[in-house]
């Protein structure tokens, strides 16, 4: 065999010498350690508040608003307009009672009562 | 910062891991003029491709960086060796992606630009006979040889680096001398040593 053990050596020696890492090698391995440096990691941002949830989960400011008119609005009707409701329900909601609004509402003759005899 | 990286270089590599995940860049600067050459020379010699090697040894010291904050200083893993794990998995993945085997022409830039021009074309053609006659090894054999013969690790290393018993180190590398030495047989003239 023309190659002998000493041959082999010497270019084993060589090849440890011979894969040095040239300098933009090292910079992006320096680049990358900087980056990953845990003192370099940002902090995590803390998470949304409750009411950002909520915000969230009924569709963002558009959905708050609609449901805070919603809400206003359903109340407004309880408490002043049934007879408007009724016009606007072409009187289905007297139908509905019979005429006698006391039976959607009996609370109301009761206070009157009260009231009358006090 | 001169002095400093002096003082961090008598430190072992899992001291100066802890160190840099602690905030210390100096101790990445020490464990890079350490470690990288090491780890591009494994894949260089075993890949055979200078581009594909480099890119392995950035992942590779990626991976280490990130793998710094669990580091346990006191543990029995050198990040030398884990190190030479990871390069090895990352050219496994490489080789077998490619399937391709590698050609005369995958030499590297010259180390050190004061060689002659002909010292550097010499030191070319037996880098370039080396990394051909490596590459008709069987994956296995090559990574153990570039691992013992090039690299200087010592067989238990090599054993836990490839995830194998030292009896079949022993054996991959001493199979994979022989097969280079008759790959390489014949370019006595061509390797340069004819002359000593």
């Amino acid at each position: 065999m023309v190659t002998d053990k000493d041959d082999l050596t010497a270019l084993f020696a060589d090849a440890r010498q011979d894969a040095r890492p040239r300098a933009d090698l090292t910079a992006r391995v320096l680049a990358d350690a900087a980056r990953v440096q845990p003192g370099n990691i940002a902090a995590p941002r803390p998470g949304p508040g409750w009411f950002a949830r909520m915000r969230g989960a009924v569709g963002g400011w558009p959905g708050l608003s609609g449901l805070a008119v919603a809400g206003v609005t359903g109340l407004m009707i309880g408490v002043y307009a049934t007879e408007s409701v009724d016009m606007l329900l072409n009187g289905q909601l007297t139908e509905l009672t019979g005429g006698d609004s006391a039976g959607l509402m009996p609370g109301i003759d009761f206070l009157a009562i009260s009231f009358g005899e006090g | 910062m001169v002095q400093v990286d002096a003082e961090l270089d008598q430190l072992e590599d899992g001291a100066l891991l802890v160190l840099y995940a602690n905030g210390d860049q100096g101790a990445a600067r020490v464990l890079t003029a350490r470690l990288l050459p090491r780890v591009l020379s494994h894949a260089v010699r075993v890949l055979g491709d200078r581009s594909e090697a480099e890119d392995v040894a950035q992942e590779a010291m990626l991976r280490l960086w990130r793998a710094a904050p669990g580091w346990q200083g006191d543990g029995a893993a050198k990040p030398g060796t884990w190190l030479y794990r990871v390069t090895a998995n990352l050219i496994v993945d490489r080789l077998r992606r490619s399937g391709r085997a590698v050609g005369l022409d995958a030499v590297d830039e010259p180390a050190d630009d004061r060689e002659s021009a002909e010292a550097m074309l010499m030191r070319r053609g037996r880098m370039a006979a080396l990394d051909a006659a490596l590459a008709r090894l069987p994956e296995r054999q090559r990574q153990a040889v570039v691992l013992r013969h090039i690299e200087g690790i010592s067989n238990p290393e090599i054993a836990a680096v490839l995830d194998i018993s030292v009896e079949a180190v022993e054996s991959l590398t001493a199979r994979g001398k022989r097969a280079l030495a008759a790959a390489l047989a014949g370019q006595k003239e061509a390797l340069g040593y004819g002359d000593g």
